[in-house]
């Protein structure tokens, strides 16, 4: 009993240190206002900087040894999951085919994951009076999400393009938006999980505090996935340092691209 | 050093995530995978002779030679995680590094290629030039190297 005790001890000491050190560095340096400060819960302008560790798209698959259950997989979704040869996770293998190698855009729920490391992992929201637009530094690409209150097209009245076409709506304090048109060539994330032309996309926005925004998905593709697949929730914190700097401007181009991948692979230096 | 509450909290969180994965060639994570450093490996400090600087996306690569144990000089490439905007917020342009300038470097070599690396810690005619946010420790020889170059 003593040792359950004591260990119950040390965790609430650990975790109680750990939110003093972080406290003080917050209170020693950082210029921001606090998370208590006012905001307009429907603004949802600047740039946002991912925080969530996860680089994928869910908890799926598994990290570390944790049991967590598999995508709901229908019998064509698995077959073009396992023609999918991703470069990361457990299954990354040497011959590889993600999309983003061969320099093709990542697509709207890629984008949205923003799974590029330090300092790449954000994007940027803009805001008018009847569209928001988002700008995704890595690729140096954007969507635009239409808030005048038309309707989604049906899927016969477009074709696929790589961000798809989107609508937006806030319920209540939440903003939702809907995509479908997505082209089916991208992956939902790094780790080779398929999307169809079928897929519905359901975004889910809110502004938790002034400096935080959390954004979970719901993926509807009942071509590829048994029935709705629900994201973890992303979370991501306002940079406002990100504006006063220069676009980095990040294009896949592909004489630089494929130069770079092949000295990092094989450690051939292609003439350019 | 600038930090928010939930920023710290993540990271504590994302550095657990990340060593039970043993994602450890996660800090060079992307161009669709495999990216062949041997990270947990350090070379150096060796002499590296420039001959070339492409500070160019995604990442800049030094184009140089070393002298081996032989004595026999070799043809060398170095890469550098950073794009350009990146080290430039570091304190580098393109003219960092010109054809002639001696480098000490330590770099991890590429995991087949042994004449290609990534630079982790780099010294040009006697001037420490940071690569990473951070690096700045790593301008005495006393910060251990593990650190210097790579994501702090």
């Amino acid at each position: 009993m003593h040792r359950v005790y004591c260990m119950v001890w040390v965790v609430a000491m650990a975790a109680g240190m750990l939110s003093s050190v972080a406290q003080a560095v917050q209170e020693a340096g950082d210029p921001r206002p606090g998370n208590a400060a006012a905001f307009d819960p429907h603004d949802f302008s600047g740039h946002w900087h991912r925080e969530t560790p996860l680089v994928t798209f869910g908890v799926v698959p598994t990290v570390a040894n944790t049991t967590i259950a598999e995508a709901p997989f229908t019998a064509e979704g698995k077959a073009r999951f396992d023609s999918n040869k991703p470069g990361y996770g457990p299954r990354r293998k040497l011959e590889r085919n993600d999309p983003l190698g061969r320099c093709e855009p990542m697509g709207l729920v890629r984008n949205l994951v923003a799974e590029i490391t330090e300092p790449h992992p954000t994007w940027q929201i803009v805001q008018t009076a009847d569209r928001i637009i988002q700008f995704f530094e890595y690729r140096h690409d954007w969507r635009e999400i239409w808030m005048d209150g038309r309707s989604l097209p049906t899927a016969d009245e477009v074709y696929p393009k790589w961000n798809g076409y989107s609508v937006g709506r806030f319920e209540g304090e939440t903003l939702v938006v809907e995509s479908i048109g997505l082209d089916e060539r991208s992956w939902i994330d790094k780790f080779g999980y398929p999307q169809s032309e079928q897929m519905h996309v359901e975004e889910r926005y809110r502004r938790v505090d002034i400096n935080t925004l959390e954004l979970r998905m719901t993926i509807t593709d009942p071509l590829i996935y048994a029935g709705p697949w629900e994201s973890d929730i992303k979370v991501f914190s306002l940079d406002r340092e990100k504006a006063s700097r220069w676009d980095e401007q990040i294009y896949c181009v592909p004489a630089e691209e494929f130069s770079y991948q092949e000295l990092i692979e094989s450690g051939n230096v292609v003439p350019r | 050093m600038t930090i928010s509450m939930n920023r710290f909290v993540v990271c504590i969180a994302a550095v657990g995530v990340l060593l039970l994965a043993g994602l450890n060639a996660a800090t060079f994570a992307h161009h669709g995978g495999f990216v062949n450093w041997q990270q947990e490996s350090l070379i150096g400090p060796v002499t590296f002779v420039a001959t070339s600087f492409a500070f160019r996306f995604p990442h800049p690569q030094i184009s140089g030679e070393i002298r081996d144990e032989t004595g026999q000089v070799r043809p060398w490439v170095i890469a550098l995680r950073q794009t350009p905007t990146g080290l430039r917020a570091q304190g580098w342009n393109r003219t960092s590094i010109k054809s002639g300038d001696t480098l000490d470097l330590t770099y991890s070599p590429h995991v087949s290629a042994e004449n290609v690396g990534i630079a982790r810690r780099v010294v040009v005619n006697g001037e420490f030039l940071p690569i990473e946010p951070g690096d700045e420790e790593c301008r005495t020889t006393t910060t251990p190297y593990r650190r210097c170059g790579d994501v702090q």
